[in-house]
């Protein structure tokens, strides 16, 4: 049937002239509100900026334009096509032709360009877009290697597009660092006064309420210590310095650790299962953001050696069940473990985790009374909840000069009794030049600059393109809608779309509505779907019923189930249960899927019926027409689980 | 219905009053088995004793409701029993991976898995090297059976003795006995049939008739028309076998076999004496005089080029007998007018009309059913084989009237167990008229790993190889091993063997296998050699969007289909596609790839032959597992309309570049400008996991594809042939080749290559 495509990533290095430049991936994407210019890194000619808000963190809300401009790469000279889908202003240019030129759309509007040759290697592309007069400005190109075909538009894969560096873009890029450096390190939290709307203004430290229960005390003083000796990416400074940095650590520690919750009731645990506690480490891909006790140590992924020294017993559990519940931001995934897996994953991590006894330690009252004046004045209570008098001070942002973002916390040494972050050269220098704008960035939350950062931040490329079955998540706002991306963050799906799988896909609960939301923005999608006007096409859908049965159908039901029941026939390859389909996907997506499976994703076993033509092999049912069929599939699978059974055998 | 047993004296059926009243069992009866017909081959389950398996039933309709399972490895009666026939499980009934049918009603007599005659030494125990497939032909022999109407005789050796067997029942006042006619030649050795086991009972002998019990229930047997010194015997206090003296000379005996409640105990000697005869016929009346008729599809596809279409030899999808047509096998008669097609569903079919003019008025007709998934089919002299999971099986029509009365086991030593993927594929002969028919694993359902017993069945002695069996069936051996789920071969016109596969475990892509004797194909636990063997590579790997699933490969031997005289042509069952295979040989390996003949199919791609009379290639397909196909089944026609061909034609790698050649001359601007050409590679890693993630040539342990650059297109003096300069050419499971040149008459050519490099010179 269909062609299969070739991905293929080539040679990244373009001669200009005399000159040899290196490509990086993305496009530059300059956002223009009045004199305000703000440039950025990104993958795709997508964007969805609701009326009113702001595009970017780093301009204002307004009238605006945003400007694509890079590369278009492909392998092998030929006729192509483009399309751009939304509201608003846009003109495209390739090669320098001026292929679309269309001024202040009204509505939702569609324009494919002619068919334009592009040569083998690297194309310039250029992408000018005005948001409109009125409603929320909306743009998503894409383009045809097949423009003779009546098939629909395709993104433009990830890789294919690319840009040149430029001392300015270094400079726009140095400040976005600065910015995240100062969010995730929850800057604002002490030096208050800036910001305000964004989500991350909300992120916390562990809550103290009963700290002491949950963690050993011991682990408690070495951590204060020094965070980042524990943990190279630790977020929180170093409060202690000199010779009594270690008892009062220690005095920190005492008193946290009488920080205690009610009597737990004592839950009696089955002997481990340390086989099955391995396999599940393995199947919840532990190792995509650790490594395992007893393994050499990687960079940028937290040692699980200490699991004995920081958790009592059971405490591991509940952490492992719900590591939100005390840290609402953390960036550990909530993978909805039932306490038995839970239990048997902590015995396994203990059993090879460095050994550790806890020592019994006398009550001192003296200590602990010097520990809760350290915890009330040095800042702890900034990031992390507590109820007692927050007895410490630190300026207001407003007050710190430029100069100042290279003392204090931010120095190169520890020094006093300043807090100290000990940020790399390169974060120190992206702090400063992030310091040294208007910082009005901190006011504007853009969801689809939130969304690609936490998605980096939260290490989702770990996992996804990378095991069985979790797709890159390139283009993935294209595919489900936002509701659903949003109940999958949040864990509050009532069944796992692929339940066959072994690896699962993890909650972040406080991150679920702004990310799914900036996920859609950043694809070109409404952050809330707009439900369509019309119900459900009963007639289409009765055909529709019949096109996925066994009876003259495609037989999708040999590898989808439908509701209750379950596929008769799956090969590896289970699909998504019909129930589910039409909450989850994006219909424009459905038809691309369904025209040509394998050149959505390379790997799926889905296959494909229908040709380059857009003829279905089933040439009797509404005139063989791919396109007629797959609404008619579409109309049967919008009913959830009110649509009735397909034949099935 | 109608009495399977000529019943004298008392007990009298009559066909009218059956036919009035359809038994419940048959109203109730799945869609995807019949009734109509007296035996439905499959991997039978029973209800006891334990472990009781056919794994090559014959589940035989024995009386209006009484069935009786043969076991035709160990030549036992597996079951007998009452009120329903067996269930729709399995995946060549209602589909499902895993169990197989097993009996529907309530069992009443068994036997165990072990030999259905004594051996020499008057031992029952299986003596064979595993579990599976037949027991040694000095022992028992199993020749097959024939179909007379409502009848099924059952033919056999023991021990040199020939038999005829006929099941049947007496059905009467609510009691059923099963009745074993046995007509024996000259008895020339101690036989000892088995009857039946019942667990846990008590019994013996009283007044000649062997009583077991167990619980309130009672089994009963009874030698009728015993001739001197033939003698029920029960052993063990559980197993009733009969005794048949050496020197008895020819003749027939029935057993009768009774069980109910204790109660009913008297009722045995009032029916046994209804002495059952049995006729032992060997024809019947054609059950299926009249054709389906069905009109042909002329010119349904063609390639861009317009040199090949497609002509559809409609299907009888529709039919009086509501039988699911799925074609599994193909070939042609002498006569060029007719095919015989089996299908998955155990039918053969014969098409006679593909001389008609624009194939109108096909005619359709049902030659043979009961097979057990007969998914090859072979023509040697007009006589019709198959293969099916029991045996290859040839069919003789002794009254010529259209059906098979005769289905001989030609060679019946395939293993198979209980598996639902325990698959025999496709059915060839060389020219020194040697069969080739090749076995898939016992895939797991899920579609990981091989065996593991119950419905996934057992990595048997054959699972996963290809099989040689000589012209007289006498033996079968071992080519080649470790396929998966081939679902098609080719024998060349020289004798040389090919196969597809199945990407899956130790499958990483589906490959074309350019098959050695004694060679391995790649699945480790399909090797049936320690340690496993060095991986024979394919000529070439096909990436998901070609192949997911191979169907069988045919040699152009046709002078009227084009340019491609002698070439290898392979077929898609997953994609229903037909490739041009491009090959060359390399210090000895094998290596090359595909270009696509761009057709549509009526359903998959899995079975072409080229037809030797009218010189069209044929293409048959059925959908019954995944696959893009469109129909359950399709049987078309490629037909070369003499118009210019516009595709790649060969394909050769070396050292200087990729050459590729063209059916025509080419453009010189477009075909020498390397910006034309792109070319992506990448490797594949095999390991027991499903198929293969792609991994970069430049680093194997990195997921994904890569671009290679090429630095320059030459076009050869005849303007036929481009190289492509490459840099950095090198061995890889996978590369593809696309171009966008024109041919020199401006015709634009677009197509890709598919291939693979071994091996760099």
């Amino acid at each position: 049937m269909r062609k299969p495509i070739a991905i293929c990533l080539f040679a990244s290095v373009i001669f200009t002239g005399a000159q040899v430049a290196e490509l990086q991936p993305g496009l530059v994407l300059t956002w223009q509100v009045g004199e305000v210019k703000s440039s950025t890194v990104v993958p795709n000619l997508w964007l969805y900026v609701p009326a009113g808000k702001q595009p970017s963190p780093f301009v204002p809300a307004g009238r605006f334009t945003a400007t694509f401009d890079g590369f278009v790469n492909i392998d092998l000279r030929g006729d192509y096509s483009f399309h751009a889908t939304g509201k608003g202003g846009v003109k495209l240019e390739v090669n320098n032709a001026v292929l679309l030129d269309l001024k202040g759309i009204g509505g939702v509007a569609q324009a494919k360009t002619k068919n334009v040759r592009l040569n083998k290697g690297a194309n310039a592309i250029k992408v000018t877009y005005a948001n409109p007069s009125k409603g929320d400005a909306q743009l998503r190109i894409f383009w045809s290697e097949q423009p003779d075909k009546p098939l629909p538009h395709e993104p433009i894969r990830n890789g294919q597009l690319t840009h040149l560096s430029s001392a300015s873009l270094a400079q726009a890029s140095l400040v976005e660092t600065g910015r995240e450096i100062f969010i995730e390190h929850r800057c604002q939290r002490c030096h208050a006064s800036e910001g305000a709307g964004i989500p991350e203004l909300a992120m916390s430290g562990p809550d103290f309420a009963a700290i002491g229960d949950r963690r050993h005390r011991g682990w408690m003083a070495q951590w204060i210590l020094d965070p980042k000796a524990q943990r190279p990416a630790a977020r929180m400074p170093k409060l202690l310095h000199g010779d009594t940095a270690p008892a009062e650590a220690a005095a920190m520690a005492a008193y946290l650790s009488t920080l205690k919750g009610p009597a737990k009731p004592v839950v009696e645990f089955p002997n481990a299962d340390f086989e099955a506690g391995k396999e599940l480490a393995g199947q919840l891909n532990c190792v995509g953001c650790h490594t395992l006790p007893g393994a050499a140590a990687v960079k940028g992924k937290l040692s699980l050696n200490h699991v004995n020294q920081k958790f009592p017993a059971g405490e591991l559990v509940d952490f492992l069940r719900a590591p939100n519940r005390h840290f609402a931001w953390t960036r550990m995934p909530k993978f909805a473990l039932t306490s038995k897996e839970a239990w048997n994953v902590s015995q396994w991590l203990r059993l090879n985790a460095q050994a550790h006894a806890e020592p019994k330690r006398d009550e001192d009252a003296v200590v602990i009374a010097r520990g809760e004046k350290l915890v009330t004045t040095l800042g702890c209570i900034n990031c992390h909840n507590h109820k007692s008098e927050n007895k410490f001070k630190a300026p207001k942002l407003a007050a710190l000069m430029a100069d100042k973002w290279m003392g204090g916390c931010l120095a190169d040494e520890p020094h006093g009794k300043s807090l100290h972050f000990g940020f790399s050269a390169p974060q120190s220098a992206a702090l400063r030049a992030f310091g040294a704008t208007d910082r009005q960035s901190l006011h504007r939350h853009a969801p689809a600059e939130f969304a690609r950062r936490q998605m980096r931040v939260l290490n989702c490329n770990n996992c996804h393109g990378e095991l069985d079955g979790f797709a890159k998540l390139d283009s993935i706002g294209l595919k489900l809608r936002p509701e659903w991306m949003q109940s999958i963050l949040a864990g509050t799906l009532k069944q796992r779309p692929r339940p066959w799988l072994p690896h699962r896909m993890p909650a972040f609960p406080a991150r679920a509505k702004p990310l799914a939301q900036g996920i859609a923005q950043a694809h070109g999608y409404a952050p809330r779907t707009v439900p369509e006007p019309a119900d459900v096409d009963a007639k289409l859908a009765e055909v529709g019923r019949q096109l996925v049965g066994v009876d003259g159908g495609f037989s999708c039901i040999a590898c989808h189930g439908v509701k209750n029941r379950e596929p008769l026939q799956v090969f590896e390859a289970q699909g998504i249960n019909f129930a589910q389909v039409g909450a989850r996907l994006q219909p424009e997506f459905f038809l691309r899927w369904m025209l040509a499976p394998l050149r959505v994703d390379p790997q799926s076993r889905m296959p494909d019926y229908f040709d380059d033509d857009a003829r279905s092999v089933l040439v009797d049912v509404l005139e063989g027409d791919a396109k007629k069929q797959i609404e008619a599939i579409r109309q049967y699978l919008r009913q959830g689980n009110k649509m009735k059974i397909p034949v099935m055998q | 219905m109608i009495a399977r047993i000529i019943l004298s004296l008392t007990v009298s059926f009559s066909a009218e009053v059956r036919a009035q009243k359809k038994a419940v069992w048959q109203q109730k009866l799945s869609k995807h088995l019949q009734a109509d017909f007296p035996y439905t081959k499959a991997a039978v389950r029973t209800q006891f004793p334990k472990n009781n398996v056919a794994n090559k039933g014959m589940a035989i309709i024995v009386g209006s409701e009484a069935f009786m399972c043969f076991d035709t490895d160990l030549l036992r009666w597996a079951a007998g029993w009452t009120g329903g026939y067996i269930t729709e499980d399995g995946v060549s009934f209602k589909g499902n991976h895993g169990a197989s049918p097993r009996i529907a009603g309530e069992q009443k007599f068994g036997t165990p898995p072990i030999a259905g005659w004594a051996d020499a030494k008057g031992s029952f125990a299986d003596s064979r090297p595993e579990p599976f497939g037949p027991l040694p032909r000095k022992h028992v022999q199993w020749l097959g059976n024939y179909v007379a109407n409502d009848q099924v005789v059952l033919s056999y050796m023991v021990h040199g003795v020939s038999i005829l067997e006929q099941p049947g029942s007496i059905e009467k006042e609510g009691q059923t006995i099963f009745v074993r006619s046995i007509k024996y030649e000259d008895i020339s050795a101690d036989l000892v049939a088995l009857v039946c086991e019942v667990e846990n009972a008590k019994g013996g002998m009283e007044d000649g008739v062997a009583i077991l019990m167990a619980g309130d229930q009672v089994t009963q047997v009874a030698l009728m028309n015993a001739p001197k010194g033939s003698v029920l015997e029960v052993q063990e206090n559980k197993r009733v076998v009969a005794r048949l003296a050496k020197g008895t000379k020819s003749g027939t005996l029935q057993i009768h076999i009774w069980r109910g409640a204790k109660a009913d105990l008297a009722q045995f000697a009032i029916l046994a004496k209804a002495s059952a005869k049995a006729e032992f016929r060997k024809e019947g009346k054609n059950r299926w005089p009249d054709p389906v008729v069905t009109q042909g599809v002329m010119n349904a596809s063609k390639t861009p080029d317009g040199a090949y279409v497609t002509d559809v030899i409609t299907s009888p999808e529709k039919n009086p007998w509501n039988r699911r047509v799925r074609f599994g096998g193909l070939d042609f008669f002498s006569d060029g007018n007719r095919a015989a097609l089996s299908t998955w569903d155990g039918d053969v079919w014969v098409v006679t009309g593909l001389k008609n003019e624009n194939l109108k008025d096909l005619k359709w007709t049902r030659f043979a059913s009961g097979g057990f998934e007969t998914l090859g089919l072979k023509i040697v002299d007009d006589v019709i084989y198959t293969s099916g999971r029991d045996q290859i099986t040839r069919y003789h029509d002794l009254n010529k009237d259209g059906e098979a009365d005769h289905y001989e086991s030609f060679n019946n030593e395939i293993t198979s167990s209980q598996g639902f993927h325990e698959f025999v594929f496709d059915l060839h002969t060389d020219k020194e008229g040697n069969f080739y028919t090749i076995k898939a694993g016992p895939v797991r359902g899920g579609g990981r790993g091989f065996g593991g017993g119950g419905g996934n069945g057992h990595i048997s002695a054959h699972a996963g190889s290809l099989m040689k069996i000589d012209k007289n069936g006498k033996n079968l051996t071992v080519v080649a091993t470790g396929f998966r789920a081939p679902n098609g071969m080719g024998v060349g016109p020289n004798g040389q063997l090919t196969s597809g596969d199945n990407e899956g475990s130790w499958v990483p892509r589906c490959p074309i296998n350019w098959i050695r004797d004694g060679g391995f194909y790649g699945v480790e636990t399909l090797a049936h050699k320690k340690p496993v063997p060095k991986h024979d590579k394919p000529l070439c790997w096909l990436d998901k969007g070609w192949d997911n699933s191979g169907g069988g490969q045919v040699w152009v031997t046709s002078d009227k289909w084009g340019p491609f005289q002698g070439e290898l042509l392979h077929t898609s069952y997953g994609r229903s596609s037909i490739y041009l295979v491009l090959k060359e040989e390399v210090n000895g390996q094998m290596q090359g790839g595909v270009v696509k003949l761009p057709l549509r199919f009526t359903s998959s791609a899995m079975r072409p032959r080229f037809n030797p009379s009218d010189g069209h290639l044929y293409v048959a397909g059925l959908k019954g597992w995944q696959s893009n196909a469109a129909r359950i089944t399709g049987l078309d026609r490629i037909r070369y309309t003499g118009k210019k061909v516009y595709t790649v034609r060969g394909l050769k790698v070396n050292k200087a570049g990729v050459h590729l050649t063209f059916t025509q001359p080419l453009d010189a601007k477009s075909a020498s400008d390397s910006e034309n050409y792109a070319i992506t590679r990448w490797n594949y890693q095999r390991t027991q996991n499903y198929g293969s993630p792609t991994f970069k040539v430049s680093n194997p342990k990195e997921r994904g594809n890569e671009g290679v650059k090429i630095t320059g297109a030459t076009l050869s003096a005849d303007r036929k042939t481009v190289t492509l300069s490459v840099v950095d050419l090198q061995p890889c499971d996978q590369q593809l080749i696309r171009f966008n040149i024109e041919a020199a008459d401006g015709t634009r050519i677009r197509t890709e290559v598919m291939h693979t490099i071994h091996v760099l010179k």
